[in-house]
């Protein structure tokens, strides 16, 4: 073979790996050199009030502003609520306004529902196409044929919807998220809503299932109060007892967990009271002086929720019945508070009864730290709607959900569907959402898009294409929170009022919309009663219009002679406030405040509610099995369903990747959800660690990742609700499995109209590869 | 000279995580995304420690926050090969992002587990960069970096004393780190160790004190109070 | 089987270095073979480069690297390649120290595997830095207090003192190779440094190779020690061993030793060094390595009694880790190639033969490879603050970027090898002369007839 020359091949050999070396990295080796350069926005910096929305809670917030970058949200301190603190799912709130995803222009569908083909137009083209078909509505004398789907509460922009529905001349504005506790106070006390608890001064909490660490909300306010309990009061440390089905942070944090079967925390209850009966722990004065029906409650208690009855009933051994009655009647103040999941089985609010009833007996209503009734931000009443005999006719219309099947009824969102495909009581001829995504969260998924392909018009206001604003014919943006004005009273908890308000911290990014206004000018647009019963020009306008009251009244953290000056006050504060909250009872309470708190019938707190007895012949104490959906020999599992605290609500929401990155802390599983499974359950049915496994009810399965997890009972199952997207964003999709799924519409409560979403049993097996 | 430290109580700690995210926020930390959660390389600079132990019914977790120690005797410190790592002369240790060779001696020496590497150039997405905070350098790739005490909040709590003309008080300094600033159970406290009267030297001496890890001779300046009834 | 010649004949049938021609023959021509080998290799290196070359643009991303393991490929191929050189140079001093006769043939071969796999081992360890634009950093800034700079300048001086000591002998071979091959003075000429052969020269040389041998012995030692205090002189549970020093240096000895036996077996096959690399070369080396297995098993189970009494929770997490977690397998497939395989190869001489102890060699090799895995790995996947861990456990699972670059380094030590081979005798000439001539002087009747067939020589067939 001819030789080659040793050091010529040598030569061409080198050359040529180098020459490759260098053709792959050409350019970044100089990169590697730097520091990565980052842009300084120029400008001052100033801290600017806004209001968050990632949870009902709405938490006052401080952004740091340098130029027209909004670079660091903090707390509000000023805001008694969450006094310059914020939760996981606050700080990232950057991330959802400099979110990739977003919505950036109105869009109009182009191909069909669902294709997510859409075509960018301008507001004006926007609001005139969504403003024509709304009058034609109108026109054609049916504008009950409209509604609105939102989440309550956010804010004074869901009074807003409802006043547009009112004006529109539609029964329509259905709230997505209703509950079953309301109703409880409702009928014990008289008034339709959530009550404020005064947890920084009681001394012992029996929760059945409340989250107060997790899902609970003001989050922010009820993890302070939380360590006010514990270390806020020097020598007096709260007791907290957590029931519930599963070992929540809650139950971590709390003295003692008890867990307990699902559906049975009514009955616990009931057998409570029975032991503090018996043993006459009760509070005397007040059951006496301010309660309505007690003798006859009593006794029912006495004869039929013995410790040994209830026992039998919920798994609980009978000294810890007792036990846990005994302790919590004999610290004073002591709260029973019953969890959301309380109120969503099919015994839900029985349930809820009798959770609040135990207040009453140790004398915990409107006492300090006991429970309260969050007075409302006395703002300017709602003007009365322009009525004309559109707006009156359709007005007269029953709701298209049909709440009142049920005889507290709020709300029957799950009607819905059937409701559209039936055309009963009436078609449906538009549907506009805002902060709703039934698609999503509500059971009978194909249910929904059947009927959301029969509604001619769907609107979505949302900042991200969910899954169903991916159906919609028009998307109209809205603003992210911080680009908007925001006014939002608190959510029930602090009882006395206040109001948070946020203002827009940058000028809006793309060209979306605040809500506010496109509310006021779809008005406007629409004309006749609906746009007489709007005379602001603009969101702002409105604002100033309810708050003129607030500044007339001249009480509160912000005195001024003015509506300007008093908003510019109120703008650089981000908060105003009235303490202190007014006790009914107590050593300094104000008797007349009984007046207000217990506004029921009889004037008194009832525990046999004269609304139930007269209108269903039925007397609590009562106790209904909870009806599970599917039997126990193909469903052997509890399903407990739970939000954590890393997961926030609303469009955008689960976009967001740093909140992935921290999910379930105690689990420490991250971007994606799982099934958490007691370990010795785990290891009969062959499931390790880490083992995909489907999880299927009655009405649907879904596969998820298997985690072994000490604080779940043997019977039951947990999962986190809130991933599982198909839609939404880059960081969304195909992040986590939907439990919603497994949720059927056909358990409800018969009282309260309520899904069972608490209520459902399930199997679980191994998935195979 | 103060000697900086934090005391963190746990009893109040709700497990909440806040000062985590703060941290990332603060920090301009990117978050690492599905894949390299995967391959365990998300970078959380304050981190909640979640300890178990028992059985179903008998569980007990644990909830510890955990932020750099800024221990006194350093293991990190000793046995960098650059002096890219340092202790300051009020106790913090810091890190000379331009001095780092990238060698990882001191991730491998820290017990705790607080120094992280940057694998790649951090990919923030590019709406978010352009609102990244400006007081906290950006670390390329190849480069350690942990927890600093936000070191860029106390020179600025420095810089706007000194033109006040007066001291740092404790009252600015409890919350002063983002961590601290945020978290809902006002658990947390920053402050000077050295001066008697500063909560953090108070509660430093309380006796629910404790500090991890405290037989490795490490001497860090985080001290947490137990959770107690 | 062929009979030794005489002295006589010896001396009269050829001309002084002719005997040993084939020592040269390497030297004369690049054949084809030589080419196809050289291109594969460089082909492996190539991908390396390029594999390297995307860590430097992209981050040590690339690797399976991650917290909190942040150490793998690249610190235990270090420590491997690295311990192999002590195959080398080392034992190469050592056992010129002992005076130990049948050395002679192997210390070049010995001193050239130490300079390939020193240089691409210090490499490694480059590959290993986040910023390898800032190594100056070590030198500009570098602290005393910090093992990693004691590695910089220890592994520096090896490595000079090492390419001292694989030079100096070579000198005289340089002389020779100036007049053999005319046309390459101006490379081996400066490089002899006028060496002549002169009785003073020689007592020089032997006096400077005699000191640098002493001082190779603490040098060598000193570098490995200091690797391990990478380990040791942190708080980690398994690292923090005062036996980690010791224990290093011992595996390199015996890794070392399998490489060079290796290296050996190979020089001899395809060189044809029959004469020269003897099967009692292959058999005293197969008892020393089996010595040191007798060594490795002493120090392995202090280590591990010492863990298992002390019962101290997190060392005992990295134990079980190690014996029956998921390192299982690879903890008893290295016990199985340290321990049983060399034990029952090297015992007997019956298969402590040449194929026998390449076997048992390259075995103890990937046995080594996977004790420097076992120390480095299962203690970083077990940090004592577990809670901070998004699994139960780290894991750490090397990408093709890592093998591509480990086979490259391999392949780099071996085409340094090749290359040194084609411009050096592999075997010392002028001592082998030398011995050969005193040998002679002592005996003067005809040799004893030599026993292994493998030692026939063309040359000397009756």
């Amino acid at each position: 073979m001819k030789e080659i020359n040793r050091r010529t091949f040598l030569k061409l050999a080198g050359v040529s790996a180098a020459a490759a070396a260098l053709y792959q990295s050409s350019g970044s080796i100089l990169a590697a050199l730097n520091v990565v350069d980052q842009e300084t926005p120029p400008g001052e910096a100033r801290w600017v009030s806004s209001v968050c929305q990632l949870c009902p809670a709405e938490c006052g917030l401080r952004v740091r502003v340098l130029g027209d970058v909004a670079v660091k949200i903090e707390g509000n301190p000023q805001n008694p609520s969450n006094h310059g603190r914020t939760c996981p799912k606050g700080q990232v709130g950057l991330h959802l306004l400099y979110n990739p995803d977003r919505v950036r222009t109105p869009l109009k569908r182009m191909g069909e529902r669902g294709e997510g083909q859409w075509q960018p137009i301008s507001w004006d083209e926007a609001i005139e196409a969504v403003a024509t078909q709304l009058l034609a509505s109108r026109t054609a004398g049916t504008p009950e044929r409209m509604a609105f789907l939102y989440e309550r509460p956010v804010g004074l922009l869901a009074e807003a919807i409802t006043y547009f529905c009112q004006a529109m001349g539609t029964p329509n504005g259905i709230d997505m998220r209703p509950d079953a506790l309301s109703k409880a106070i409702f009928l014990t006390q008289g008034w339709d809503a959530q009550p404020g608890y005064d947890l920084e001064r009681t001394r012992h909490l029996l929760s059945f299932g409340y989250a107060l660490l997790e899902s609970a909300q003001p989050s922010v306010h009820l993890l302070s109060a939380y360590s006010v309990m514990r270390r806020g009061r020097p020598g007096d440390r709260a007791h907290i007892v957590q029931i519930e089905p599963r070992l929540s942070v809650t139950s971590v944090k709390a003295d003692e967990w008890v867990p307990i079967q699902p559906g049975t925390e009514g009955v616990l209850a009931l057998g409570l009271a029975w032991v503090i009966l018996s043993e006459h722990l009760y509070d005397e004065a007040f059951v006496t002086e301010r309660c309505h029906g007690f003798e006859a409650w009593s006794q029912a208690v006495l004869e039929g929720y013995s410790p040994e009855r209830v026992a039998s009933l919920t798994g609980i051994d009978e000294r810890t019945i007792t036990r846990l009655a005994r302790e919590f009647a004999d610290t004073s103040p002591a709260l029973a508070i019953g969890g959301d999941a309380v109120g969503q089985q099919t015994n839900g609010l029985a349930s809820q009864l009798a959770i609040h009833s135990l207040n009453a007996l140790v004398g915990s209503v409107d006492v300090p730290g006991g429970v309260m009734m969050q007075r409302p931000v006395p703002l300017t009443p709602w003007p009365e709607v322009s009525m004309d005999d559109v707006t009156t006719q359709g007005l007269a219309q029953p709701r298209i959900d049909g709440p009142e099947r049920y005889p507290l009824g709020h709300s029957a969102v799950h009607h819905l569907p059937e409701a559209i495909l039936d055309g009963d009581p009436y078609p449906l001829e538009a549907l506009l959402l805002y902060r709703a995504n039934p698609l999503q969260e509500s059971p009978d998924r194909e249910a929904w898009q059947e009927a959301l392909k029969q509604v001619p018009l769907i609107v979505s206001f949302d900042s991200f294409v969910e899954e169903t604003s991916a159906y919609a014919d028009y998307i109209l943006p809205n603003h992210t929170f911080l680009e908007r004005w925001i006014a939002a009273p608190l959510l029930p908890s602090l009882g006395y009022p206040v109001l948070a308000f946020g203002q827009p911290v940058v000028e809006p990014l793309y060209d979306t919309r605040a809500l506010g206004d496109v509310l006021i000018q779809l008005a406007h647009h629409i004309g006749g009663g609906l746009g007489e019963s709007f005379p602001w020009k603009d969101y702002p306008e409105l604002l100033r219009f309810r708050l003129e009251d607030l500044m007339t009244i001249g009480d509160g953290t912000i005195r001024a002679d003015t509506v300007d000056a008093f908003w510019q006050q109120l703008a650089e504060r981000g908060t105003w406030f009235n303490t202190p909250y007014p006790f009914a009872g107590g050593d300094e309470g104000k008797p007349a405040e009984w007046e207000t708190v217990l506004a029921t019938p009889s004037g008194k707190f009832e525990f046999t509610p004269q609304m139930l007895q007269e209108e269903l012949s039925l007397s609590p104490p009562y106790y209904e099995p909870p009806r599970y959906v599917g039997q126990e020999d193909e469903y052997p599992f509890h399903l407990r369903l739970y939000t954590l605290m890393t997961q926030a609500s609303g469009p955008g929401a689960a976009n967001l990747p740093h909140l992935h990155e921290l999910y379930g802390l105690h689990v420490k599983q991250m971007w994606g959800n799982w099934v958490e499974i007691n370990p010795e359950t785990a290891h009969e049915l062959g499931i390790e660690e880490w083992d995909e496994v489907w999880v299927e009810s009655l009405v649907g399965k879904i596969r998820l990742l298997a985690r072994l997890y000490e604080g779940a009972q043997p019977d039951t199952v947990n999962i986190p609700a809130g991933l599982g997207h198909t839609a939404g964003g880059q960081w969304t999709e195909g992040i986590g499995a939907n439990p919603e799924i497994l949720v059927s519409s056909s358990y409800v409560d018969e009282l309260s109209g309520l899904v069972a979403r608490q209520g459902v049993r399930v199997k679980i097996y191994k998935a195979s590869n | 000279m103060p000697r900086w430290g934090m005391v963190i109580d746990l009893d109040k700690c709700t497990g909440c995580q806040a000062c985590s995210v703060a941290c990332r926020m603060e920090n301009n930390i990117p978050f690492a995304g599905p894949e390299e959660t995967e391959l365990s390389r998300v970078k959380w600079w304050h981190k909640v420690l979640r300890f178990e132990e028992g059985e179903y019914p008998k569980v007990r977790l644990t909830f510890i926050p955990r932020p750099c120690q800024h221990c006194d005797n350093p293991p990190c410190v000793t046995v960098c090969p650059v002096g890219a790592t340092y202790v300051d002369d009020e106790g913090v240790v810091r890190m000379d992002y331009n001095r780092c060779i990238g060698c990882r001696f001191c991730a491998t020496a820290c017990p705790y587990g607080v120094r992280h590497f940057n694998w790649y150039d951090p990919d923030y997405p590019e709406e978010v960069r352009a609102a990244l905070n400006p007081d906290v350098p950006v670390r390329p790739r190849g480069v350690v970096e942990k927890c600093t005490f936000c070191i860029h909040r106390l020179e600025a709590a420095k810089h706007k004393a000194a033109e006040e003309g007066r001291e740092l008080v404790d009252a600015e300094l409890v919350n002063l780190p983002a961590c601290n600033e945020v978290c809902p159970a006002s658990a947390r406290y920053f402050g000077d160790l050295d001066d008697p009267e500063s909560t953090v030297s108070r509660l430093a001496h309380s006796p629910r004190a404790f500090k991890l890890l405290e037989e490795l001779g490490t001497v860090p300046k985080v001290f947490y109070l137990k959770e107690t009834s | 089987m062929s009979e030794g010649p005489s002295t006589q004949e010896r001396k009269t049938l050829l001309k002084p270095g002719d005997e040993d021609a084939i020592l040269f023959e390497p030297l004369q021509r690049i054949g084809w073979r030589f080419l196809a080998v050289a291109a594969i290799l460089l082909l492996i290196i190539i991908f390396g480069v390029l594999a390297y070359s995307r860590q430097v643009t992209q981050g040590l991303g690339i690797t399976g690297l991650n917290y909190p393991v942040y150490w793998g490929m690249y610190i235990i191929n270090t420590i491997f390649f690295i311990a192999i050189s002590y195959g080398g140079t080392l034992t190469s001093a050592i056992l010129r120290i002992f005076g130990v006769r049948w050395r002679t043939p192997i210390t070049r071969a010995a001193e050239v595997m130490t300079a390939c796999t020193l240089s691409v081992g210090a490499v490694n360890i480059v590959l290993d830095m986040g910023r390898p634009d800032r190594v100056l950093h070590l030198i500009l800034y570098g602290r005393y207090q910090s093992p990693i700079l004691w590695d910089f300048y220890a592994i520096s001086l090896y490595m000079v003192c090492s390419l001292l000591y694989l030079y100096l002998p070579l000198i005289p071979d340089m002389a020779e190779l100036k007049e053999r091959f005319p046309r390459r003075r101006w490379f081996y000429g400066p490089l002899s440094l006028r060496w002549t052969g002169t009785p003073q020269q020689k007592k020089r040389l032997e006096r400077i190779i005699d000191i640098m041998a002493l001082a190779m012995v603490p040098i060598a030692v000193m570098v490995h020690t200091v690797l391990s205090y990478l380990l040791s002189l942190t708080t980690q549970p398994m690292w923090h061993s005062t036996l980690m020093g010791p224990y290093f240096v011992m595996g390199a000895i015996y890794s070392g030793m399998a490489g060079l036996l290796i290296v050996m077996a190979l020089l001899r096959r395809f060189l044809h060094l029959e004469r020269y690399l003897k099967p009692k070369h292959f058999n005293y080396m197969g008892l020393m390595i089996l010595g040191m297995t007798a060594v490795w098993l002493y120090f392995t189970f202090s280590e591990y009694i010492t863990t298992y009494y002390g019962q101290e929770p997190s060392h005992m997490e990295v134990f079980y880790a190690k014996f029956l977690g998921e390192f299982a397998p690879y903890f008893w497939t290295q016990v199985g190639l340290c321990l049983v395989v060399p034990v029952l190869l090297l015992s007997w001489r019956r298969t402590r033969t040449i194929v026998g102890t390449v076997v048992a060699s390259g075995l103890i090799l990937v046995g080594m490879w996977l004790e420097r895995f076992l120390i480095i790995i299962p203690t970083l996947t077990r940090p004592r603050l577990p809670a901070d861990l998004p699994f139960t456990t780290g894991t750490y699972r090397p990408t093709s970027a890592e093998w591509a670059i480990m086979a490259a380094s391999a392949a780099a030590i071996a085409l340094l090898y090749l290359i040194f081979i084609k411009l050096f005798p592999i075997v010392p000439v002028w001592e082998i002369r030398q011995e050969r001539e005193q040998e002679d002087a002592r005996f003067e009747q005809p040799p004893e007839p030599v026993n292994d067939a493998a030692s026939s020589s063309p040359l000397l067939a009756g």
